[in-house]
């Protein structure tokens, strides 16, 4: 009975505190904050965010929750973020479906609809071959392509996904035909390359990472601008003569709407977390590319990366115009 | 005649004649000749004729005499009239998912339960008003503090952060 | 095999720490088993977090305990309430519920647990011997063999359809054509989804599973008006008797070589191994009749194989890094952010892990058997709730699994709708367990028939160029072929006993 009287007291309490409090910029976090994940619980996006948000929680001395929307693809959870209140307290993770999706016609927003507040990580992709082939570099693959216009398999997490961009835009680069075979996320990928089924994947070298330490794999190219902490040894792209820089990325945004004063609030806290020292270490174990930018610096990346999304996938047949 | 399986049969008929109305609108593949419609195609014609062969056995099957098929259910608007308890469950479930966001799980879940234990015939107020407390508090720990997931707040947000 | 370091791996795991996690782990774990909406692979994924900043050996026993606990967990429910309370126990329910009515309750639960164990232990030594080879086999598997594999596991539709093959396959196709619904897996383009990106991604799977189980038996439970007489329920052991021992002897040993075998797969797990068991074991039956009624070795062979797979599971992600399936797929993330990287080189930088992780999978199994035990005398209590507490329950953790996971409202009217779809199909004498092995392998036929032809450039002699898949796809057609013989056997044995209770 004891619970009861407790529970009917909470209730009571709630209805006279439930009278809406306006938050000024000054005040900020005065209330607690949610975080919206467009990905399910316990994938990495979500993990990530659950740090991001403990380090955030830690910052502000508020409570800060993850609520996962997810579905349709990342749509449902980028919509969600896109319609909340434009308080402040309610911040989103976008990730790089939110460029991919529009070209499709799956969404009909993008980027521009939202306050982007700070990058978080940028994960490039790898062309990746069984590591007993005698290919030796991007040279070597595009060689083996040409002399077998049929065989030239590549593996990638799925249809009109991240690493289904990367492959035509490798394959692209280096004048080279090869079928897509997309499967439903990276793992299965790397398993086929593994077994023998595939000639190459393209998946992320965190992806790869312990089939190349282990030996079953070995990578000919990474995508970005740099080479991977996690494999300095294996050149980029660029240095092997071909000019393409690509990777998944995830970031912070806002909806449009929180004045400017908040949202200065809101990227310093944030930026606070970025930089907390679990966190840094989560991501380090995770082996995910960090790679902060600032709301400008990020602004100026996301226009760049959609156009260059949109294009590609309007070679691969996948963007409706 | 067994009415029940004709209407099933019919009922899978217009499900897969449906399906295969809208695979014709599926692009065709430009590699091969298997695209998005193949599998629909064919799974959507093979429900259509097992369902057509559902109808017809129905039809030709004869009723049992002497097998009453349902007891004779009580009628009315009455809590007696088990349909009836059924349909009340259903709006109950929709009404609770309405609820959920805006008033929170807490408050829609006692209510809920409360309201079917008195559909379902239990008469002792404090009882069904303890157990629902009881049970939604459970469900609440296991979700929130246990696993992290996120269950609405609603109108209690300020009393529970 | 290195026995010594075994050896020490079990003293490492017999401190009071280590196996007070592995305790706490398989405890929720069994409680997040029975809860329908709660996953093992949700139940792992959640309490990664937890784990974070603990030494390894800690960490992975705990997870370990918990993935074993989930397994056994979810035949609680399937048993008592007729809710797989993981899809790995769906095929429980198709024995274990009939008994449950009949008041043998106790008697399922005290079967589900034995085999349970038995399969899990089956999987873990397995594991701990045969690791290197099973793995080998494992990466045999191309795109067509998961297309035969998926094919087989269809075959098993036809020993679950109860009295009608026609209504079972109708079922079958149902779930087929529901598991077209979405994006394409190979063109991504949305199908059957009416504008509503909630579909992309396909019918959300525990909301419609919840729906076609919980919900509508709770519909067709409502409208009882009469208090029938309680079914009294004796629970008077932990363990089962001898005699159900030794009627499900060979089912249990069957049951753990199918079971560690499929985990083994990458991609394929414990419900698909739940099934086929189930399949095989009514095959094979001298009575096939008594299947459907209350079947003990139904229960063994169902709760044996999806245990097993836990193992099975675990040896590809040891030995090649690659998970077996869902719930080692999380796991593969908390090795990782313990900065372990499984696969050959765990193996060769850290052996002493894996053979910890070879004794936690031991231990964790003996841990499942004692607590279960314990657990089994409240557990059966649930039965004994009145019906006007006990279906508001299940209604309110029916509406919080479906909303939980993706926190969208719209997973609660999908398992609504199928609430209400379920309820008229079992009205009318429809099997629901086929909607959900297609559910379950639908996607998988389609998108390796198709991927398939992506490599080999449409041309479909591909299917029979790998003796695997063309040595998958004989049993599939055999399995087929008797059990439709099997179908008329029971069917003639039916009505010759209704015909002499009639005289």
């Amino acid at each position: 009975m004891k619970r009861r009287s407790v529970l009917v007291g909470l209730g009571a309490a709630a209805l006279i505190g439930a009278v809406p409090f306006s938050a000024s910029a000054a005040e900020w976090p005065a209330k607690p904050i949610t975080m919206i994940c467009p990905w399910s619980a316990g994938g990495g996006t979500d993990l990530l965010l659950r740090k991001l948000a403990a380090s955030l929680a830690k910052e502000t001395k508020q409570t800060v929750v993850v609520s996962n929307n997810t579905g349709g693809g990342g749509a449902i959870g980028h919509a969600a973020i896109m319609r909340a209140p434009a308080d402040g307290y309610t911040i989103g993770m976008i990730t790089f479906e939110l460029n991919s999706l529009p070209p499709q016609g799956l969404i009909p927003f993008t980027w521009k609809d939202f306050d982007p507040i700070m990058r978080i990580n940028v994960d490039a992709p790898a062309l990746t071959v069984k590591a007993d082939s005698p290919m030796k570099n991007l040279k070597d693959f595009a060689d083996y392509a040409k002399a077998h216009p049929d065989d030239v398999t590549i593996g990638n997490s799925g249809p009109g996904s991240v690493w289904h961009i990367a492959a035509a835009m490798m394959a692209d680069e280096l004048g080279i035909k090869a079928k897509y075979v997309p499967f439903d996320g990276a793992a299965p990928a790397v398993t086929a390359l593994v077994g023998g089924h595939l000639t190459a994947v393209s998946v992320s070298v965190a992806e790869v990472r312990s089939q190349v330490a282990g030996g079953n794999l070995k990578m000919l190219g990474v995508m970005g601008e740099t080479r991977s902490d996690l494999f300095p040894d294996v050149p980029t792209f660029s240095e092997q003569g071909v000019k393409a820089t690509f990777g998944t990325w995830r970031g912070i945004a806002l909806p449009k709407g929180v004045p400017a004063e908040t949202r200065a609030k809101i990227a310093k806290a944030l930026k606070a977390a970025y930089d907390d020292p679990e966190f840094q270490e989560f991501a380090k174990n995770a082996g995910l590319a960090l790679a902060y930018q600032n709301d400008k610096d990020f602004t100026a990346f996301l226009d760049k990366n959609a156009n260059d999304v949109h294009r590609v996938m309007l070679s691969l047949g996948l963007a409706k115009k | 005649m067994k009415r029940g399986d004709f209407v099933a049969g019919a009922i899978g008929v217009a499900i897969g004649g449906g399906a295969l109305f809208m695979a014709a609108d599926f692009p065709a593949d430009v590699v091969m000749k298997i695209g998005p419609a193949f599998f629909p195609d064919m799974l959507a014609g093979l429900f259509l004729i097992c369902s057509a062969a559902l109808m017809v056995s129905a039809a030709l099957a004869k009723t049992v005499p002497g097998v009453v098929e349902d007891p004779p259910p009580v009628r009315g608007l009455s809590l007696e009239n088990g349909i009836l308890r059924a349909v009340v469950t259903v709006i109950a479930v929709i009404a609770f998912v309405v609820a959920l966001r805006p008033v929170g799980f807490l408050i829609t879940s006692t209510v809920f339960l409360t309201a079917m234990m008195g559909l379902l015939g239990l008469r002792k107020p404090v009882l069904m008003v303890a157990v629902s407390l009881g049970i939604t508090a459970g469900v609440y720990i296991i979700f929130e503090k246990l696993l992290g997931l996120t269950l609405p707040a609603g109108i209690l947000e300020s009393v529970l952060y | 095999m290195d026995f010594a370091l075994l050896y020490h791996s079990f003293g490492n795991v017999f401190v009071p720490s280590v196996m007070l996690v592995i305790a706490f782990g398989v405890a929720i774990g069994i409680t997040i088993g029975a809860l329908p909406g709660l996953t093992a692979t949700m139940g792992v994924a959640l309490l990664v977090p937890l784990t974070f900043g603990r030494p390894p050996l800690e960490s992975l026993s705990m997870l370990l305990g918990l993935f074993c606990g989930a397994m056994y967990g979810g035949s609680i429910s399937a048993i008592l309430v007729r809710t797989p309370g993981t899809p790995a126990a769906a095929a429980t329910v198709l024995e274990g519920y009939p008994l449950a009515q009949q008041g043998q309750a106790g008697r399922a639960l005290a079967m589900a647990l034995f085999a349970s164990f038995c399969g899990g232990l089956s999987g873990a030594l397995i594991m701990t011997f045969m690791s290197p080879l099973i793995s080998s086999v494992a990466l045999e598997f191309s795109t067509v063999e998961y297309f035969a594999l998926a094919v087989f596991g269809l075959s098993v539709i036809v020993s679950i359809s109860g009295n009608s093959i026609l209504k079972g396959i109708m079922a079958g196709l149902f779930g087929l054509l529901l598991s077209t619904i979405g994006a394409d897996a190979i063109s991504g383009y949305p199908r059957f989804i009416f504008g509503q990106m909630d579909l992309f991604e396909g019918p959300p799977f525990i909301p419609t599973l919840i729906g076609l189980f919980a919900v509508s038996e709770v519909l067709a439970n409502v409208q009882i008006t009469k208090q029938i007489v309680r079914v009294k329920t004796v629970v008077d052991r932990y363990f089962p008797t001898w005699a159900d021992i030794k009627i499900s002897a060979v089912t249990i040993a069957r049951g753990s070589l199918i079971g560690t075998f499929i985990g083994a797969i990458p991609g394929a797990g414990g419900d698909i191994a739940a099934f086929v068991s189930y399949g095989e074991t009514k095959r094979v039956s001298k009575h096939p009749e008594k299947f459907g009624t209350g079947a003990i070795e139904g229960v063994a062979a169902a709760e044996c194989a999806n245990n097993a797979c836990s193992g099975g599971a675990m040896i590809p992600l040891l030995s090649l890094g690659v998970p077996g399936d869902a719930v080692t797929a999380v796991l593969l993330g908390a090795f990782v952010l313990q900065g372990l990287q499984p696969g050959p080189l765990l193996y060769k930088e850290h052996i002493d892990i894996v053979y910890n992780v070879f004794a936690s999978l031991i231990v964790a199994n003996f841990a499942m058997l004692i607590i279960g035990a314990l657990g089994i005398r409240l557990f059966a209590k649930v039965i004994m709730v009145k019906r006007a507490i006990l279906m508001p329950a299940i209604l309110v953790l029916s509406v919080v699994g479906s909303y939980a996971m993706r926190g969208d409202t719209f997973d609660v009217y999908v398992m609504l709708v199928f609430g209400v779809v379920g309820y008229f199909m079992q009205k009318h004498d429809f099997p629901l367990s086929p909607i959900l092995l297609a559910l379950i392998l639908g996607p998988m036929a389609e998108a390796n028939l198709r991927r398939s032809l992506v490599i080999s450039g449409g041309d479909f002699s591909i299917i029979f160029s790998r003796p695997i898949a063309v040595g998958l796809l004989i049993l599939a057609v055999g399995s087929l072929i008797a059990s439709v013989y099997n179908h008329r056997k029971i069917q003639n044995r039916l009505a010759a006993a209704s015909g002499l209770e009639g005289e």
